[in-house]
């Protein structure tokens, strides 16, 4: 039973590595061309903040935010996992990029979030 | 058995499909690592607007601009091969990953070469 639910748990894994992927493909693709080309250079603090304003944009950096970091730590996670590292060793490095992810998610929101609502 | 350092292996028996698979695996560690910085300089923000636009500033100069170039290519590469791998694994595109590693190298160098279009200006900054 253990065994099973291991191998589905990486089964999980490889299929969230490709459905984040579909998605950062679109999606950065737009981060890239609304930063690079819609928005006119420099990009300063009160062009960022006239994107912010719409929910939309709120909801699609956020989205990207989590989607990046999931990608990011996952393929990280494939890495160490393709050198074949005890149980311990494992959970270890699972739990290490998971709060990794939680702190880059939160820094990262404390850094969208000031955009949004600026004093 | 003795050990066969994985350069000589390489070298023994070619093959682009590694090549491919270290890439990926290079891009992809830089990437994640770019992440971090690029929240770290966008984290200015929470100091008030002008230490944002002086943060972001910083980055606007020779070497800066050579970095966004580097970073284009990593993305670029990333995600063409991301999606070879991707259209192997969903739509059992198994028989032509050849063919779309070429693909893959060829959008890389369009990208490359387009995109130094625009990159070259900003180096005279």
């Amino acid at each position: 039973m253990s065994m099973f639910r291991k191998s589905t748990a990486h089964v999980f894994g490889w299929f969230m590595q490709r459905i984040s992927a579909l998605f950062l493909v679109i999606g950065m693709l737009v981060h890239f061309w609304v930063l690079h080309y819609f928005i006119e250079k420099p990009i300063t603090f009160e062009k960022v903040v006239a994107r912010l304003t719409s929910p939309g944009w709120i909801l699609f950096d956020s989205l990207l935010l989590l989607a990046v970091i999931y990608h990011g730590l996952n393929g990280i996670w494939n890495i160490l996992v393709d050198y074949n590292p005890s149980g311990v060793l494992r959970k270890t490095y699972g739990w290490i990029l998971f709060l990794i992810g939680l702190a880059t998610f939160i820094w990262g929101m404390a850094t969208l979030i000031p955009f949004t609502a600026p004093v | 058995m003795k050990k066969i350092h994985s350069l000589t292996e390489l070298k023994l028996n070619f093959n682009w499909g590694m090549i491919a698979f270290v890439l990926h695996r290079i891009t992809g560690i830089a990437l994640t690592v770019y992440l971090f910085l690029h929240i770290y300089t966008l984290s200015a923000v929470q100091e008030g607007a002008a230490a944002f636009n002086h943060s972001l500033d910083k980055w606007d100069n020779f070497v800066g601009h050579i970095f966004e170039y580097l970073l284009l290519l990593a993305v670029a590469f990333h995600l063409f091969n991301g999606l070879r791998v991707t259209f192997v694994d969903f739509l059992r595109f198994t028989r032509q990953q050849k063919r779309l590693l070429a693909w893959a190298i060829a959008l890389t160098v369009v990208v490359a070469v387009i995109s130094l279009t625009i990159f070259i200006p900003e180096l005279t900054i």
